[in-house]
């Protein structure tokens, strides 16, 4: 069986850090977060089964600095996972391969995420 | 590699986000227009038949992209063949899990 002897992808301090392929580590390690959030759904789902008395200390745990930390992490890695999943979407369909594209779309995405990330945390909060 | 065909894959994690991105979308324009939630407005929220539903599936849809997810991560970062099936495996029982224990909760509210 050849398939014992497959490469692995190199370690990433390899790469030289640019724009481009931060987005696309960054895009993995919002990714692997929001598995983290997909747990705490579920724990919000038992709580919210269990009755009002532990919705409430879900949503007071929520709101310590550390929760606020910790939902901050969780919008902006979904926001962001979100947009650069269309602009792959995208590169799926063909579109957007010339390196000037790949810098513009990946500056709108991250200029976007942060923005719609504050706007939603600040609904939250305020 | 675990077992199948990477292609298969990368279709399926495609095809996952597809379906999720709406969802995604919905859920980003209601926090950002109506943040509030209370716990009324949620039990009555899921005691719908179509918004409960909707909810399994895209907890069921999450879970399966996920795994995906983890599994091509693995695959580029973990030498050792068996190390990496076995953790593939792993993530896998877990989505498998989160899932089953989503739904579970969903059902228990309708009898309640």
């Amino acid at each position: 069986m050849p398939v014992k002897q497959r490469p692995v992808s190199p370690h990433l301090q390899i790469y030289r850090p640019q724009l481009p392929s931060f987005l696309s580590i960054l895009h993995r390690a919002t990714g692997l977060f929001l598995v983290l959030g997909l747990m705490v759904i579920c724990i919000w789902l038992i709580c919210v089964a269990l009755g009002e008395d532990y919705f409430q200390i879900f949503n007071s745990i929520g709101s310590t600095a550390l929760g606020k930390m910790f939902s901050l992490g969780l919008v902006f890695s979904l926001v962001y996972h979100f947009f650069n999943g269309i602009r792959h979407l995208v590169w799926d369909c063909g579109y957007g391969f010339e390196l000037t594209s790949v810098y513009f779309s990946g500056t709108i995405v991250l200029l976007v995420s942060i923005f719609v990330t504050l706007l939603v945390v600040a609904r939250i909060w305020f | 590699m675990v077992n199948d065909l990477g292609s298969k894959h990368w279709k399926y994690q495609r095809y996952s986000a597809l379906v999720l991105a709406p969802v995604i979308l919905w859920l980003l324009v209601r926090i950002i227009f109506r943040p509030e939630l209370s716990y009324v407005e949620v039990k009555q929220w899921l005691t719908l038949p179509a918004s409960s539903l909707l909810l399994a599936l895209t907890i069921g849809v999450l879970c399966f992209h996920a795994a995906i997810g983890i599994q091509v991560i693995l695959e580029d970062y973990v030498s050792s063949d068996r190390l990496q099936k076995q953790l593939v495996n792993l993530a896998r029982w877990v989505a498998v899990l989160m899932s089953g224990c989503a739904v579970c909760t969903i059902l228990f509210m309708w009898t309640q």
